[in-house]
């Protein structure tokens, strides 16, 4: 199976850091911040791949380090150290996405990368319409005709199964529900070929989420996009993706087939997790 | 009085420091088409809103052998203007000239003369806000880093909104433009008419903004094209059939003003905005109104 993204050796942290900091903080110590110099060692050493056409689940509890480990392979949040590598699906020449400078970022972000944050207002302009809010991927790749891009817009509308008549309305007057469709139809937009996704069902009413989780499985199953999903509750996880990362104070615990996660996992903090999910 | 006023003041008010500074931003503002360079504006003795950005700029360039011409609205006799040229002549003593192909150096307000420039002028324009992104990004640092970037995805949504909400590209004048294909910038205060005229213009334009401390340029022979889609272009302000009511003129930027019949009612006509060309074709034989 050919790999779309590798991640090797990824560090983030907020502070300066100290002598003391590896000793004190991690899985073990139960903490990602260091008592001694008040660092968040957010994310430390990750490792995985990431198969073309699957959907990765990362599963941990509030402050695990998700958002951050998501936000790097966003290219909105540096490494301070290690390398994100992505083999693009027409070639074989891996690229590393951390030695990228501002504006080439940008590009293959806004090319190659969908995001969905939890909260709308991240992924969102709220002074536009949500017309313009989806639009905005295309007018970066340089669309530059009304018509075409409003068609294409209602398209990406319909897909995400959102009213297309609406497209000039304001987000505010939309539910969260809908808002999580419209900053998937954005994400779609250039036919990326990652989809990032935080919490998006995080804060809806269950039958909303199981809504909005349907439509990403159908999505899934079209376009066989490739997702990376964050999730601190293992019940939506199970639902979609084939394989799991398990994070626990900024580092993997634990990494396996979903089903056997859930049938038989290795950390005790992955225990927890099952049987609470179930 | 002009006597005293030059031995009271220096060689264009500014002193040899400040000028130095100014002149090294514009290097600057030169070397990088449309990207706005930071400069210590001064206090000047004129108020803000007058223009002192571009003023200071043309007391900076100014020399002893300079031709002057000041334009406010496209009026040589604007009240501004006046004030502006006075200002200039007394600490200068420079001579001054309303005929555009006469000056050295034209400082103006919201035009661009209509006889076309040429290399050997330099055209001097007071800008009232710099940053197009301030419709979509009000924090400057900010706007500064999109520029770096060229970050521009939401200003194109803003174009595409005007289009929604307007059903055209309905923005009278500051109208955004990608310089040199990489910054963009405003065209503020000008109206679209002169718009397509700094693009691959024979002339350097010079832009100063002295509350806002930034300064700008188009060098001569530079690209300037304004934002615009396919299925709706960029569009001045002409309009078919339109004429000077004065000069019989065609294809000028035209400004309205009503003129009373004296029996408490009157007209809207329409002239020339650029008043010294619309002189000049009046005085000139081939004209009969
Ligand atoms: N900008 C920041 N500055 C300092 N600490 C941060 C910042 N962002 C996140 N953190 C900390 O990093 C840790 C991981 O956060 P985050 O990646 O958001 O976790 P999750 O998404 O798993 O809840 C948390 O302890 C959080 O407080
Ligand atoms: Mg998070
Ligand atoms: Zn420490
Ligand atoms: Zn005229």
């Amino acid at each position: 199976m050919t790999w779309l993204l590798q991640v090797v050796d990824l560090h983030k942290r907020y502070g300066p850091g100290c002598p003391a900091c590896a000793e004190l903080t991690g899985p073990r110590q139960g903490r990602s911040q260091c008592p001694r110099c008040g660092t968040v060692h957010a994310c430390v050493a990750a490792n995985f791949s990431l198969q073309a056409g699957e959907v990765l689940g990362i599963v941990g509890e509030s402050g695990s380090g998700k958002s951050t480990l998501l936000q790097m392979v966003n290219l909105s949040l540096p490494a301070d150290q290690g390398q994100i590598l992505y083999q693009p699906p027409e070639s074989g020449a891996a690229v590393d996405l951390c030695q990228m400078n501002g504006y080439s970022a940008r590009h293959f972000r806004n090319d190659r990368l969908g995001i969905v944050h939890q909260r709308p207002e991240l992924g969102l302009n709220m002074h536009f319409s949500v017309g313009g809010n989806v639009a905005e991927k295309l007018l970066l790749a340089e669309w530059r005709h009304v018509g075409r891009i409003r068609a294409r817009t209602s398209e990406l509308m319909r897909q995400t199964e959102l009213p297309p008549e609406r497209i000039d309305d304001e987000p505010h007057t939309f539910s969260g529900g809908m808002l999580q469709r419209v900053q998937i139809a954005k994400a779609l937009a250039s036919r990326p070929s990652l989809l990032l996704l935080d919490e998006v069902t995080s804060g809806l009413d269950l039958s909303v989420q199981a809504r909005v989780l349907d439509l990403i499985r159908r999505i899934q199953w079209e376009e066989q996009i490739t997702m990376l999903l964050v999730s601190h509750d293992l019940g939506v996880i199970r639902q979609l993706a084939r394989r799991t990362i398990v994070m626990k104070n900024g580092q993997i615990v634990e990494s396996g087939l979903t089903d056997q996660i859930m049938e038989d996992p290795q950390h005790p903090y992955t225990q927890l997790l099952v049987s609470s999910a179930l | 009085m002009q006597q005293t006023n030059e031995q009271l003041y220096n060689f264009g008010l500014l002193d040899e420091d400040a000028k130095r500074e100014i002149r090294r931003s514009l290097l600057k503002a030169v070397a990088i088409p449309g990207h706005q360079i930071p400069f210590a504006s001064r206090d000047l003795p004129i108020a803000r809103g007058w223009g002192t950005g571009g003023l200071q700029i043309t007391l900076a360039i100014i020399t002893p052998e300079d031709c002057l011409k000041v334009i406010d609205q496209g009026d040589d006799a604007g009240v501004n203007a006046v004030n502006l040229r006075r200002l200039i002549t007394q600490t200068t003593g420079v001579a001054t000239t309303v005929d555009s192909c006469a000056a050295s150096l034209i400082q103006t307000r919201h035009r661009i003369p209509e006889e076309p420039l040429r290399a050997d002028q330099i055209l001097v324009l007071q800008v009232p806000m710099v940053d197009p992104l301030r419709w979509v990004e009000p924090n400057l640092e900010r706007a500064t880093v999109m520029h770096g970037e060229a970050d521009y995805g939401r200003m194109w949504v803003y174009m595409y909104e005007s289009v929604v909400r307007a059903g055209d590209l309905r923005i009278a004048s500051q109208y955004p433009v990608m310089v040199n294909g990489r910054y963009m910038m405003d065209t503020t205060p000008i109206p679209r008419w002169d718009v397509p005229r700094l693009d691959m213009a024979e002339t350097l334009f010079l832009f100063g903004a002295g509350r806002e401390k930034r300064i700008y340029a188009v060098p001569p022979h530079t690209p300037v094209v304004p934002l615009q889609f396919e299925d709706y272009p960029f569009r001045t302000e002409y309009q078919a059939g339109q004429r000077c009511v004065r000069c019989g003129a065609e294809q000028t930027f035209l400004t309205s003003h009503f003129v009373p019949d004296g029996a408490g009612a009157g007209q809207w006509v329409t002239s020339c905005s650029d008043s010294s060309f619309c002189d000049k074709r009046l005085a000139s034989a081939e004209v009969q109104p």
